[in-house]
């Protein structure tokens, strides 16, 4: 049997078929197409058009365990991973306005599960239920509490799968106090993102209200000053549209470099012209770890995770040997790893991790 | 030589002599409610030789007020200024030192004035009225931006498109520079440290704004405000970091009033912002307000306040590397224990700690508050704004005599 990961996008979808014994690995692809296209053309029906052919009209009950969907947003309604129900979907319709983007891609998903996948248990996991306990005095912006309480606005972090599930591998792997331990989990996709994380929880985010703030993406800003902002709008008499574009699009590693640009292009030797975006990726990584040795009373290990773990591997000996900040012997001894696992392995490893408990699960998995 | 040092608010200007090389005060004061005419007069608040006087007279503009100064000095031959001092908040890409002031700056100065909207075109206007009534005086520009002109490309850069940045100019300048580098000197002597060696944190704590500078030998190279004052700590107004998307959804919600939302992120915002009640932090850590809600609304407040200064604290130690101080300053930082406290309690993983004891009780500057068995020292400093003026002023002109004798 196979579980399968969907993670739904504006134009399309990413799946995954993870196989239960992982003996064969994880096949991987993606769909394009319109959620609201009609006539069969929205990324699902042809997602299931295709498995039909491969699966030679058996039934989805018997290839499929479950179906794991990575949700983007969950504000502070989803703290942890659910199976999917009428009520879920009603909780989901009723925060709609907060995440105007993703959750009417998200809804249009799973208002049709049972056409698309039958009886099987469709778990829905949030990338920001890992942040939903961040701190008070971490998640909040210095502005008027009325104003952040109207706008639903506080600190999240968007890259909760992959931070809390390398932070549980790199305790077990090295042996760390789960409990005390206080790591920088640092994850490479797209847009970066960096925690601090002590005793398993978070207690430092680098995104914000959205993924724009933070480290600086393949093409999105990161952190900067917020009057930049206003600027844009008085001097080049930009609209908001636009300033997004730009910001989210046109910024970020690509912006320094001149050139779109990924982050493996950014480290890769030969690479001259993206001097200033490795230099300014890595002085942002140090001042997070300086942050996070503050915020922690101290740092036990720096853990990379994403699709572009590996490239941790370029940053490690530059901050490592930046490490003499960090008094005594401990300085020495900050850890370093590289959790390499896929996101859809991760993903399917924290549903069942939260969910296998659960009477739905338990009982299509054979366990009742 | 008597330099006069000028720092221009928006509708005051307070001036002081000092008697350099040695730092000695003789004069000083205030012009307030300088600029067009208000339900109060204007008055100038003056002292000298341990005499107090003020005089109402109108001052419609800071050129206006600059001549009444000028008037109150010229009384005492042994009180005429031999230079003047500006200070200037932005300097942009153009000014990287104190600048002596002739027509050409003064004419460079234009492309610079609105990089601080606020504070630049007064203190413009000022130097003017100066060049014009008295061209021989020597006047030298100061600019808060100055000291930061050492920050290097990785850490002023923001990510976004060249033609952006080159277009408008966007990076970061960084602030308090003139203070910054006055507390690293004085800092640097306390110590015995020669300056070019002397690595360090500073602190400028205000009671309305506030920076930390990460320092390398004598240099800065980072500091937390950025294009402009805004970006950084949680100050008495402004709201500090800030997500970008959230800039741009506040411009949406206000219609596209850039000015509305500045107004909201610089003056309604920060501890004001937060607290609901006091744009102070010293009321807020002494409130002992009697219901829960206002309690635990400024409770909030202090946690992220003090949060957001010990984050840039670590980042700045770990910038710096082997920090020989860390340097508290201005108001704030000289004169509240529990901030200085609240930062510096549970950093002994980077070999800093503070004595509880040295710090609940500084009697007189500079102190040090570190425990014996601290690495990084924990140094009280008084800043002086105008002192720091005044010496970059007579520094300029010797550097100017210098170059001429060659």
């Amino acid at each position: 049997m196979k579980t399968l990961v969907l993670k739904p996008r504006r134009t399309g979808l990413d799946y995954a078929f993870v196989d239960d014994g992982r003996t064969e690995g994880v096949v991987e692809g993606a769909m394009d197409g319109e959620w609201d296209a009609e006539d069969g053309n929205d990324p699902m029906t042809r997602l299931r058009l295709q498995c039909e052919t491969e699966w030679r009209g058996a039934p989805v009950e018997k290839i499929l365990r479950a179906a794991v969907v990575r949700g983007i947003y969950g504000g502070d309604e989803f703290s942890k991973p659910v199976v999917v129900d009428d009520q879920v979907e009603r909780r989901l319709e009723a925060m709609a306005s907060e995440a105007p983007l993703h959750m009417p891609i998200l809804l249009s998903l799973l208002r049709r599960r049972r056409e698309w996948l039958g009886g099987i248990p469709v778990a829905l996991v949030f990338e920001t239920s890992f942040f939903i306990g961040l701190p008070f005095r971490e998640r909040s912006y210095a502005l008027d509490p009325e104003l952040t309480q109207r706008l639903k606005v506080r600190r999240y972090g968007f890259q909760g799968v992959f931070h809390e599930s390398a932070c549980r591998w790199f305790v077990r792997r090295r042996g760390l106090d789960p409990v005390r331990s206080r790591i920088l989990s640092v994850c490479l996709e797209a847009r970066p993102e960096a925690a601090a994380v002590m005793g398993l929880r978070p207690v430092m985010a680098t995104s914000g209200v959205t993924p724009l703030e933070g480290l600086p993406g393949q093409t999105s800003c990161g952190e900067m000053d917020p009057s930049i902002v206003l600027t844009l709008a008085q001097k080049l008499g930009w609209g908001p549209e636009q300033i997004d574009a730009v910001l989210t699009r046109e910024s970020g590693l690509s912006g320094l470099t001149g050139r779109e640009v990924n982050l493996d292009e950014v480290f890769m030797e030969g690479n001259k012209d993206a001097w200033l975006a490795r230099d300014v990726f890595c002085y942002r990584l140090l001042q997070m770890a300086g942050s996070a040795a503050a915020v922690m009373g101290g740092l036990d290990g720096v853990v990379f995770s994403g699709r572009y773990a590996f490239v941790g591997r370029h940053i490690t000996p530059w901050l490592r040997q930046r490490m003499g900040f960090l008094a005594g012997l401990e300085h020495g001894g900050v850890l370093f790893d590289y959790f390499t696992q896929s996101f859809a392995m991760a993903l399917v490893d924290t549903a069942w991790l939260a969910l296998r408990g659960t009477r739905d699960v338990r009982l299509h998995a054979g366990l009742i | 030589m008597n330099i006069l040092v000028f720092n221009c608010g928006s509708s005051s200007l307070k001036y002081r002599l000092l008697d350099m090389p040695k730092g000695v005060e003789r004069a000083g004061g205030e012009a307030q409610r300088v600029g067009p005419p208000t339900a109060k007069p204007s008055v100038i608040f003056h002292h000298a030789r341990g005499k107090k006087e003020s005089f109402e007279t109108p001052m419609r503009s800071h050129g206006e007020a600059f001549v009444e100064v000028m008037k109150l000095l010229h009384r005492d031959a042994d009180l005429t200024p031999g230079a003047v001092g500006h200070r200037l908040v932005h300097g942009g890409t153009l000014f990287s030192e104190p600048t002596v002031v002739d027509a050409n700056v003064l004419s460079r100065l234009e492309q610079v004035r609105d990089m601080a909207p606020l504070h630049n075109p007064p203190a413009m206007a000022l130097m003017q009225a100066c060049h014009e009534r008295f061209p021989d005086l020597p006047q030298v520009a100061v600019f808060d931006t100055a000291f930061h002109a050492t920050i290097p490309a990785h850490a002023r850069t923001y990510a976004l498109p060249l033609r952006l940045r080159q277009e408008l100019g966007i990076r970061k300048y960084g602030f308090h520079g003139t203070s910054h580098q006055f507390v690293m000197e004085e800092a640097a002597a306390f110590l015995g440290t020669p300056l070019e060696l002397f690595n360090a944190v500073s602190c400028h704590l205000g009671s309305g704004g506030a920076s930390l500078c990460a320092i390398r030998n004598g240099q800065s190279v980072d500091n937390t405000m950025g294009y402009s004052p805004l970006q950084g700590l949680v100050m008495s107004t402004r709201c500090g970091d800030l997500d970008p998307a959230l800039a741009m959804n506040l411009l949406t919600r206000a219609g596209g009033d850039c000015a509305q939302v500045e107004k909201l992120l610089n003056n309604r915002s920060g501890v004001l912002g937060m607290s609901g009640s006091t744009a102070d932090i010293r009321d807020v850590l002494a409130s002992t307000s009697q219901t829960e809600t206002w309690t635990v609304r400024l409770d909030h407040t202090a946690q992220v306040y003090l949060w957001r200064l010990r984050k840039y604290l670590g980042a700045y130690l770990a910038v710096v590397g082997n920090a020989r101080a860390v340097i508290f300053t201005d108001t704030i930082g000289e004169t509240v224990p529990a901030v200085r406290w609240g930062l510096c309690s549970g950093m002994e993983a980077f070999g800093l700690k503070m004595d509880a004891g040295l710090n609940a009780k500084v009697a007189s500057l500079p102190a040090d508050v570190a425990a014996d068995d601290s690495r990084i020292r924990i140094l009280v400093v008084q800043t002086n704004e105008e002192l720091a003026i005044a010496r970059r002023t007579y520094g300029a002109l010797q550097t100017q005599v210098v170059k001429a004798e060659d």
